[in-house]
C-alpha cells in the first residue's frame, strides 16, 4: 500500500473489507471449537460464531462496493458530486437480527463517501482534510518497536531503561529527529516520566529490574 | 442537589476539579489528541483517589480537554476531533483577522453558559429517568444496547457498511475472555493474562493515542502559529449581543442531541452550525470568521457533552467513547453504572453532577488569563510531543494492570487501527461494540433463557419493542442520503 494516494479510495475498500473477511472467518472458525449450545441455552461459541459470519457478510459487501467503484472510475466519468441516489444498504435485519445469510448476497451499489473527493472524516481528522501521504511504514514499525520494547523491558531492567528505550526508539520515529536528537528527548522525558508516575502518583514501578538485582 | 453542592464544594474535590480540568486542558491543547486520548492517556492517573474524587477529575479532565480541543481548533486550525472541526471553520478565520481573543472568550462564556443549562437539564431529568430504567428487563437493554450501537453509526460520518463491521469487530473483541455463564476462556490462546478481556483503556489507547501518531508521521507538519499573542479578550456590548441568540440556540439544540447514543456532541455542533447559518441574515460571512459560527457550535458542543452523562447515569450505557472509557473507571471503583447509582451512591451521583458546573466556572475563570500558556504548549514541536504520547500510553497501561501484555497490544492494535483509519473505517463504533459487547451478550442470553428460547421477547415486550424499531428508523437514516449530503454541504460551501 506505498501507492500514491488518488486511486486509493476503492482500494482502501477492497483492503478494509478483505481484513474484515479475514478476521470474520477466523472468529467464526475458532467460536466452532467452543460449545456452541442452541437459542435457548447458548453456549460460549454461539454470539462468536454469528457475528463472525456477520463480519465475513459485511467485508464482502464491503469487497464489493469497492469493485463497484473501481468499475466506475475506470469507465471514466469521475462524477464523484454526482447525485449518487440509489445507495443500497444491507436491510435492517443485517444487525438487528444476526443472520449470516442476510445480506452478503446484494452487490452494494454506491458509496457516496468513499470517492476519491472526500475522504473519510475520523473524528481527529482536522479540516480541511490534508493531502494523505505514504504509509509511514518504517516510523510505525519503530513507534510498535518502542512500546514492544517497554512491555518486554519494565520487569527485566526497570522502568528507567524501559523509559528510556521506549523514548528513544519513539523519537527516532519522528521527522528530521536523528540519535543525538532522539537520546536528548528521551533524557528529558524519562526524567519527567519518572517525576510524575513514580515520584508524583507513587505507581509501584521499580527503578531498576530483576535483571539487575 | 444540595447534597451535591456540599460534597463539590469540599475543598478537596474542588481541588481535584481543578486539577482535572488543568490536565485535560493541558493535554487537550496539544494538537492531535481529541478528548477521547486525553481522557484514556489521563485516566490512570485518577485511580489513586477514592471514587467520587476520581470521577470528578476525569469529568473535568473531559470538559478540559474538549475546552482545550477548541482553543487548538482557533488557533492553529488543528481540531483534534470532529466536533471541533466545526469551530475551526471560523474561529480560524477569526483569528487569522486577528480577532483569536474574541473567538476564544466567545467559546469560552458560550461553553460555560451551555454546561450551566445542561448540568440543571442533567440534574432534573436523570433521577426520574433512571426510575423508568429500574423497570427495564434483559430484553430491553438488549434492545437498548442495539439502539445505542445502530445510533453510533447513524451519527457518524463515513461509510454505513464500514461502521457496521467496526462495531461487530468491536462486538467480538469483547468476547475474548472467560465466558459469562461458563467460565471457559475464549480466543486467548492459552494467554493466562488475556482471561479477564481486553482492557478497555488499553483498546482506547491503541485506537486513538498510537493510530493517530502514525497518522499524523503521514505528512509533514507545516502549521504556523497565527497568533503569538492573544489580545481582545474582553467583549464589548455589541459582541455580547451578537453571540447571545447563538448561544441560546446552541445550547438547546446541544442539550437535546447531546442524549442521543453514539455521538451526539458532533452531531450538535454540526447542526447548530448549519442552523446558525440559515438564520443568518449575513450567510456569506460564514466560513470567512462569523462569531456566531464559533458561538453557537461551541455552546451545543459543550451543552452535548454534558447531556452526555444522563444515559450513562440512568442506564449505564456510554454514549460515546469518553463515557464508556467513565463506565471504566466506575467498573474500577467498583460501582456499576446504571439506574441504582442515584440510590446508593447519592453523594457520587449528585456531587459529580455538581462538579460540573465547578468545572466550567473554573475553566472561565482560569482559562482566559491562562490562554498564555496554552499558546506555549501549542509550541512544543511534535517531535518531541508524540515520544511522550507513547511512553504516557505505555506507562500508563501498565501500572493499570502491571502486565506487559496490555503493552504488547497497544503496539499490535494501534498499527491494525491506523491501517482500519486510513480504509476509512471509523474507530468509535469499534470502541462502543467493545464496551457494549458483554452487555449485549449477557443480556440476550439472559432474555432467552427467561422467556425459554423464545426470540419473541424482544418484539412483543413494548419497551423493547419502541426501541428496535427505533433502531431500524436510525439505520434507515443513515442510509438516507439526505442526512448525509446536509453534513457534507457545510463543508462544501466554504
Amino acid at each position: 500500500m506505498n501507492g500514491p494516494a488518488a486511486p486509493g479510495a476503492h482500494r482502501d475498500s477492497l483492503l478494509a473489507g478483505g481484513v474484515f473477511v479475514v478476521v470474520g472467518i477466523a472468529f467464526a472458525v475458532a467460536a466452532t471449537r467452543y460449545e456452541l449450545g442452541s437459542a435457548l441455552r447458548m453456549g460460549p461459541g454461539y454470539l462468536p460464531l454469528v457475528l463472525g459470519a456477520v463480519l465475513t457478510g459485511l467485508g464482502l459487501i464491503i469487497v464489493a462496493q469497492g469493485l463497484a467503484a473501481r468499475v466506475r472510475a475506470s469507465s471514466g466519468s469521475d462524477s464523484n458530486r454526482g447525485p449518487t441516489g440509489g445507495t443500497v444498504r444491507p436491510g435492517p435485519e443485517a444487525a438487528a437480527v444476526p443472520d449470516p445469510e442476510s445480506g452478503t448476497g446484494t452487490a452494494e451499489a454506491s458509496d457516496p463517501e468513499s470517492p476519491v473527493a472526500t475522504a473519510p472524516r475520523t473524528e481527529t481528522a482536522p479540516h480541511p482534510e490534508p493531502e494523505r501521504g505514504r504509509v509511514p511504514w518504517a516510523r510505525a514499525g519503530l513507534l510498535a518497536a518502542a512500546v514492544l520494547v517497554f512491555g518486554l523491558t519494565v520487569e527485566g531492567a526497570g522502568v528507567v531503561a524501559a523509559l528510556f528505550l521506549t523514548t528513544f526508539l519513539a523519537g527516532l520515529a519522528g521527522r528530521g529527529t536523528g540519535p543525538v536528537r532522539a537520546a536528548l528527548i528521551a533524557v528529558a522525558l524519562t526524567v519527567l516520566c519518572v517525576l510524575v508516575f513514580v515520584v508524583g502518583l507513587q505507581l509501584r514501578l521499580p527503578l531498576l529490574g530483576t535483571w539487575f538485582r | 442537589m444540595a447534597l451535591g453542592l456540599q460534597t463539590a464544594l469540599q475543598w478537596e474535590n474542588v481541588l481535584v476539579c481543578l486539577i482535572g480540568v488543568t490536565l485535560g486542558t493541558a493535554v487537550g491543547v496539544l494538537p492531535g489528541i481529541g478528548s477521547t486520548a486525553t481522557v484514556a492517556l489521563l485516566l490512570p492517573i485518577t485511580f489513586n483517589f477514592d471514587a467520587v474524587a476520581s470521577l470528578i477529575m476525569l469529568a473535568g479532565i473531559y470538559y478540559g480537554a474538549q475546552y482545550g480541543g477548541s482553543t487548538t481548533a482557533i488557533l492553529l486550525n488543528l481540531p483534534g476531533e470532529s466536533s471541533a472541526a466545526v469551530t475551526a471553520l471560523d474561529g480560524h478565520q477569526l483569528a487569522r483577522q486577528g480577532h483569536a481573543g474574541l473567538a476564544l472568550a466567545t467559546a469560552a462564556l458560550g461553553s460555560f453558559f451551555a454546561g450551566t443549562v445542561a448540568t440543571v437539564i442533567l440534574a432534573l431529568f436523570a433521577p426520574p429517568l433512571a426510575e423508568a430504567a429500574l423497570a427495564f428487563g434483559p430484553a430491553e437493554y438488549f434492545s437498548l444496547v442495539v439502539l445505542g450501537l445502530i445510533a453510533s453509526i447513524a451519527l457518524a460520518s463515513g461509510s454505513t457498511t464500514k461502521a457496521l463491521a467496526m462495531i461487530v469487530v468491536g462486538l467480538l473483541l469483547g468476547t475474548v475472555g472467560q465466558d459469562l455463564y461458563t467460565g471457559q476462556p475464549r480466543f486467548t490462546f492459552g494467554v493466562r493474562e488475556l482471561y479477564g478481556g481486553l482492557d478497555f483503556v488499553t483498546l482506547a489507547v491503541a485506537m486513538f493515542g498510537l493510530a493517530e501518531i502514525i497518522r499524523n508521521l503521514e505528512h509533514r507538519h507545516s502549521e504556523s502559529l497565527v497568533t503569538r499573542h492573544v489580545k481582545g479578550l474582553w467583549l464589548t456590548r455589541a459582541d455580547l449581543r451578537r453571540i447571545v441568540p447563538p448561544v441560546l440556540r446552541g445550547t438547546t439544540l446541544g442539550s437535546l442531541l447531546g442524549v442521543l447514543p453514539g455521538g451526539g456532541h458532533v452531531l450538535a455542533s454540526f447542526t447548530s452550525y448549519s442552523l446558525e447559518k440559515r438564520v443568518s441574515r449575513r450567510p456569506e460571512t460564514f466560513g470567512r470568521g462569523a462569531i456566531e459560527g464559533v458561538a453557537a457550535p461551541e455552546s451545543a458542543n459543550n451543552a452535548a457533552a454534558q447531556t452526555s452523562f444522563i444515559p450513562l447515569l440512568t442506564l449505564g450505557l456510554p454514549a460515546h467513547p469518553v463515557m464508556a472509557l467513565l463506565v471504566g473507571a466506575f467498573i474500577i471503583q467498583g460501582i456499576t453504572p446504571g439506574p441504582n447509582v442515584i440510590e446508593d451512591e447519592p453523594e457520587l451521583f449528585w456531587g459529580l453532577i455538581a462538579s460540573m458546573w465547578v468545572g466550567n466556572l473554573l475553566l472561565v475563570v482560569l482559562n482566559l488569563p491562562l490562554i498564555g500558556v496554552w499558546v506555549r504548549m501549542l509550541r512544543v514541536p511534535y517531535q518531541v510531543l508524540f515520544p511522550a504520547i507513547v511512553v504516557f500510553a505505555a506507562i500508563g497501561c501498565y501500572s493499570l494492570g502491571l502486565n506487559a501484555w496490555d503493552v504488547y497490544l497497544i503496539a499490535g492494535l494501534g498499527v491494525i487501527a491506523y491501517l482500519l483509519v486510513r480504509w476509512g473505517c471509523e474507530p468509535a463504533p469499534l470502541l462502543l461494540g467493545f464496551v457494549l459487547g458483554p452487555l449485549l451478550e449477557e443480556n440476550l442470553r439472559r432474555a432467552l433463557i427467561i422467556s425459554r428460547g423464545d426470540p419473541s421477547v424482544f418484539v412483543t415486550r413494548p419497551i423493547s419493542l419502541v426501541l428496535l424499531l427505533l433502531a431500524a428508523a436510525a439505520l434507515l437514516v443513515s442510509v438516507l442520503p439526505l442526512v448525509r449530503r446536509g453534513r457534507e454541504q457545510i463543508f462544501v460551501e466554504d
